[in-house]
């Protein structure tokens, strides 16, 4: 008998759950937001779009789309992608401002650390037309990374470095060399 | 040491460094034979994209500053044992965002415990002996996680 009644127990919690799951949520946060990580608590758009440069130790510059002060005052970079995700281009992309910010900040944001890494949104198209958001933390490389990068760079550019081809996805979507049909990808 | 925001003669941009993340060899290409032209469905694409992209910019600028500092509501049983502004409660934060967010089945778990846990947390302080149970298994898991979480 005790039996039974802990089957129905058990049964009508998991039918809870995935009634749960079904309706759509009431918490504003949710709808809005679900995933939003903690650490934008608090925090405030400080830049956006604005452009930044460097000089030194290299010479560097770009346009974030966003720069949040955080509530415990950082700067925290933020890069907003709608298409597929291409980690190591993001993690170079916002390294680069964040080396700006510690080095070359604007006016009004000197003295303030730079979080050692950086948040992409992605807004992707879901299911019915929806957009789906997705927040990935993405850690930031260090001035020697960058250095070793920039070096890299200014080989592959001079064709004094062998090409290594990263992303065969990325070739067949986006490259207009050979057609999408480069011998690399 | 110049200040402003002009950048200099061999100053390298964040999306053309980044690049090196995508296909050194279409750098080069670009490099010596110019960047080629979009095809009309990455025109589409693009022209898509850069809609989407700035709605979301202006999102982010048009949204007030989030929830105070420490009141984060939905961690609601770790508030209910812990407080909002414990820093055990601020670890779980840390380790939903880190660890449980990115992975599809992180995020399934993460909505069934916003489902479930509002009336727990209600009714955990009148239950005797419960708030003690729970502390001790979130005392158990805030270890586990401290432990493996790299400084």
């Amino acid at each position: 008998m005790a039996g039974f009644w802990l089957l129905i127990l058990v049964g009508s919690l998991l039918l809870l759950i995935v009634v749960m799951h079904k309706r759509p949520a009431s918490d504003p946060y949710l709808r809005a937001e679900l995933n939003r990580p903690s650490i934008l608590d608090g925090a405030v758009v400080v830049e956006s779009k604005t452009r930044l440069a460097m000089f030194e130790p290299f010479a560097l510059h770009g346009e974030p789309d966003i720069i949040y002060r955080t509530a415990r005052n950082s700067l925290l970079v933020r890069e907003d992608k709608t298409g597929f995700p291409q980690p190591r281009y993001e993690q170079i992309q916002m390294s680069v401002y964040a080396a700006i910010l510690r080095h070359n900040p604007p006016e009004s944001l000197r003295g303030l650390a730079v979080e050692p890494f950086g948040l992409v949104r992605y807004g992707t198209p879901g299911k019915g037309g929806k957009l789906r958001i997705r927040w990935k933390k993405v850690p930031l490389l260090t001035d020697e990374q960058l250095a070793g990068i920039i070096q890299r760079y200014r080989a592959v550019r001079r064709g004094t470095a062998p090409q290594l081809t990263q992303d065969s996805i990325y070739c067949a979507k986006k490259c207009a060399h050979f057609g999408g049909r480069c011998p690399g990808a | 040491m110049s200040r402003d925001n002009r950048p200099a003669k061999d100053s390298i941009a964040a999306t053309e460094l980044a690049k090196l993340g995508l296909c050194e060899r279409k750098l080069y290409l670009d490099r010596t034979y110019g960047q080629g032209n979009d095809t009309a469905a990455q025109s589409v694409a693009k022209t898509h994209g850069n809609f989407v992209h700035e709605q979301a910019r202006i999102a982010a600028l048009a949204a007030p500053a989030a929830a105070k500092r420490h009141h984060d509501p939905r961690c609601f049983i770790a508030t209910a044992v812990y407080g909002s502004a414990a820093p055990e409660t601020q670890l779980l934060r840390d380790w939903r965002d880190d660890v449980l967010l990115p992975s599809k089945a992180g995020r399934c778990f993460v909505r069934t415990y916003y489902a479930v846990s509002p009336p727990i947390a209600r009714v955990l302080p009148h239950v005797p002996g419960a708030v003690g149970i729970v502390r001790g298994a979130l005392n158990l898991a805030v270890a586990l996680i401290a432990r493996r979480r790299p400084e």
